[in-house]
């Protein structure tokens, strides 16, 4: 149930994330338009609203809700490391754009 | 009023995490490490085996008690389980005649080490990881109430802090996943707001409830507004059984392992601590006490029993709303009820918090110095920022790992061995402010994160000769514990290392200064001339 | 909205932010103690936990306002109203 909660916050923030401006152009070369901005985020908020059933379901009611907090932080730092340490290395011309 | 409102945040934020943010990031460091308190009790006596029969310690412990004070006031015993190094026991004797109370506790000769075999540790003395956990709020070499306003009113900075940065930080949700690199003050920025931002509930969350552990020095007047005798508080938040007069007539203590029994299968939980009153008495009482690692309330029920029959006489009362929420606060805070996983996260969160403040006050010299007219001599108050950023950021880190160090190489038998542990974290940390006055930031930066680095990662490889039980071999055993502070030390020193080395290799743009009448610089890194 | 840049009216806000915004939440801590329809301890342990909330709240306040005459005269009587509502009621007698 833990690994299955901290699967649904990666993936949710993996949609937050692909549902910018930036990493979305520099992963795809094109722009999100407001729509798909839109379905993007609506993705990344149920997930992150299965990941807090599965931590609940996981851990009971009171260890539960803090460890949703948790991989939810965890989930949004590693998505942000990923983004912007480590898909950075396969694009060319990246340097002070 | 709406651009005034931010920027006046903006002030406001700027200002109150500054003012004590040395305090604040020595605050984070030793909390952060605090979460392995236990861990590193183990860790810093490697002579001693991993706890396997809690109930045979606790047999020891009363063996040795019975012993060595039959006769005390009272006995105090800390529970062991296999995360904590044995059970820690103290005992209060009796008062001498016109004494109200008997001497103080936790002196010396009163308190001792039960190891997993049942017997006084012979371990090297230290204070282990119990350090990191005082000086987070008492710091050290100043008396603790003092320590304590101090963390505090920093504690309520911080607060404000929090809460001012985040009304300031405009485009907070589009901005999130934003890491500008090699530019300077907007890197900055953005690693400060990174920090900040991702973990922001953790850093809200522990800010209040720290703020909430010490409540009671930084807020006492709602509760002199209903109590003359704050003692009467303290009864209803920390209820205990009556208290019982000695009558001089000589009964053995019940075998204390039956209560502890009897006690967790009442809760369905594990005891975590035993305090036994006027021992070896007919009117013995022993108060068993559940264990804060078996709930979130750090404020545990309490069961306690006739010490001659071994019969429950007294249970507490369930505490009310407002005391629950404030035990659930602080036990959120200390995180004692946290499995592996879930302390794993505090960790990390805490090591975002830390990496938050000393972003936070680099950001400060980092946005200043491009804006100084003179490079080559900023006012006074940006050289106090950047030395003490220097100082306390990567001096402190040097002195936790001198005492790491310290803890393995000063003589077993050497007197007043667990004080000079510390004072030598602060000899190396008093060193590193000497060079950090005397020399240049861009020169001391690199030294003392690369030293850090070197001797976070040598440690592990000292281990691996002198305790050769410890390490690799434990693990074989299926304890993880000295295999992980050792791989811990060993990420963080690459940690260190890769920083030392990217500020010696930085080269920030050059600027011309300001002044008429000077030769212009070639060719120099700003940083240089500052 | 550089007027609150001068420095009378920072130190102003200043004094109005940590003494006064402390001063602040306590009283309100102390009303809430004496007038929440709950036992003794509890609502002593209440208004504690709020009242560092309050002592925030009050220093924010202490910046946003539109000058620091404002921060302080609005924070002496959001603090005032509290310390009357104690005092009335601490008089009343009723302290453990």
């Amino acid at each position: 149930m833990t690994a299955l909660a901290l699967l649904l916050t990666l993936a949710a923030f993996g949609c937050f994330g692909f549902a910018t401006d930036e990493h979305h152009h520099r992963l795809t070369g094109r722009r999100p338009g407001s729509a798909a901005k839109r379905r993007w985020r609506a993705a990344a908020w149920f997930g992150l609203t299965l990941a807090f059933v599965a931590a609940i379901a996981g851990r009971g009611w009171i260890v539960g809700p803090i460890l949703w907090a948790a991989l939810v932080m965890l989930g949004a730092g590693a998505v942000f490391l990923l983004l912007n340490l480590f898909l950075r290395r396969g694009c060319v011309n990246q340097r002070s754009a | 009023m709406k651009g005034g409102f931010r920027q006046s945040q903006a002030f406001l934020h700027t200002w109150s995490g500054l003012l004590l943010g040395w305090v604040l990031f020595l605050v984070f460091v030793t909390g952060t490490v605090a979460f392995w308190r236990e861990g590193l009790n183990r860790y810093m006596r490697p002579e001693l085996a991993r706890v396997e029969r809690p109930m045979a310690v606790l047999a020891g412990a009363q063996r040795f008690l019975g012993e060595k004070a039959p006769a005390a006031k009272s006995w105090s015993i800390s529970l062991a389980d296999a995360r904590s190094p044995g059970a820690q026991v103290f005992w209060a004797p009796q008062p001498k005649k016109g004494e109200a109370r008997g001497r103080r506790r936790g002196r010396r000769d009163t308190q001792a080490l039960i190891d997993a075999d049942g017997q006084v540790a012979h371990a090297r003395d230290t204070r282990g990881g119990d350090f990191f956990y005082r000086f987070h709020f008492d710091l050290h070499y100043m008396p603790v109430i003092w320590a304590r306003w101090l963390v505090g009113v920093a504690s309520l900075m911080m607060l404000v802090a929090i809460l001012s940065g985040i009304v300031t930080h405009k485009k907070i949700f589009r901005d999130f996943f934003t890491l500008r690199r090699h530019k300077g003050q907007r890197s900055w920025l953005d690693g400060h707001n990174a920090t900040a931002v991702l973990a922001l509930p953790f850093h809200l969350m522990i800010t209040y409830t720290g703020l909430v552990t010490l409540m009671a020095l930084l807020m006492p007047w709602a509760v002199v507004a209903n109590y003359s005798d704050p003692a009467k508080l303290s009864d209803t938040l920390f209820p205990s059984a009556p208290a019982v007069e000695r009558t001089g007539r000589p009964a053995p203590l019940v075998d204390l392992t039956t209560l502890v029994a009897d006690a967790e299968r009442r809760w369905g939980a594990p005891a975590g601590y035993l305090e036994v009153s006027e021992p070896g008495d007919a009117a013995a009482r022993v108060t068993v006490s559940r264990s804060p690692a078996s709930m979130l309330s750090s404020r545990t029920p309490r069961f306690a029993y006739d010490g001659v029959t071994g019969r429950p006489v007294w249970a507490s009362a369930p505490p009310g709303g407002a005391a629950e929420t404030a035990g659930a606060m602080i036990g959120i805070h200390a995180g004692r009820y946290a499995d592996p996983l879930l302390r794993w996260l505090y960790f990390l969160a805490g090591v975002a918090g830390t990496l938050m403040v000393a972003s936070g006050l680099v950001l400060w010299t980092v946005k200043r110095r491009e804006k100084l007219p003179d490079p080559a001599r900023p006012h006074f108050g940006f050289r106090l920022v950047e030395r003490l950023n220097v100082t306390v950021i990567a001096g402190f880190p040097l002195g936790v790992a001198c005492l790491f160090w310290a803890n393995r190489l000063l003589p077993v038998e050497m007197k007043g061995r667990a004080q000079w542990e510390i004072h030598v974290l602060f000899l190396a940390w008093g060193a590193a402010a000497v060079l950090a006055l005397v020399r240049r930031p861009t020169l001391v930066w690199p030294a003392l994160l690369g030293a850090t680095g070197m001797l976070l990662g040598l440690l592990p490889a000292y281990n691996l000769f002198a305790f050769p039980a410890g390490g690799l071999a434990s693990l074989g055993v299926g304890d993880p514990l000295p295999a992980g502070v050792d791989a811990t030390m060993l990420a963080f020193a690459a940690g260190y290392v890769a920083v030392a080395l990217r500020v010696v290799r930085h080269r920030p743009p050059v600027r011309a200064r300001t002044r008429r009448g000077s030769a212009p610089l070639r060719d120099v890194p700003a940083e240089m001339a500052a | 909205m550089t007027g609150w840049r001068r420095s009378g009216d920072m130190a102003l806000r200043v004094v109005a932010a940590v003494p006064l915004g402390y001063a602040v939440g306590s009283v309100w801590a102390m009303a809430l103690a004496r007038l929440l329809p709950l036992a003794a301890a509890e609502a002593s342990v209440t208004g504690q936990l709020v009242a560092f909330a309050i002592c925030a709240a009050a220093a924010m306040w202490a910046f946003a306002a539109s000058s620091g005459w404002r921060a302080t005269w609005t924070l002496l009587l959001i603090g005032g109203a509290a310390a009357a509502m104690a005092w009335t009621s601490m008089a009343g007698g009723g302290r453990l």
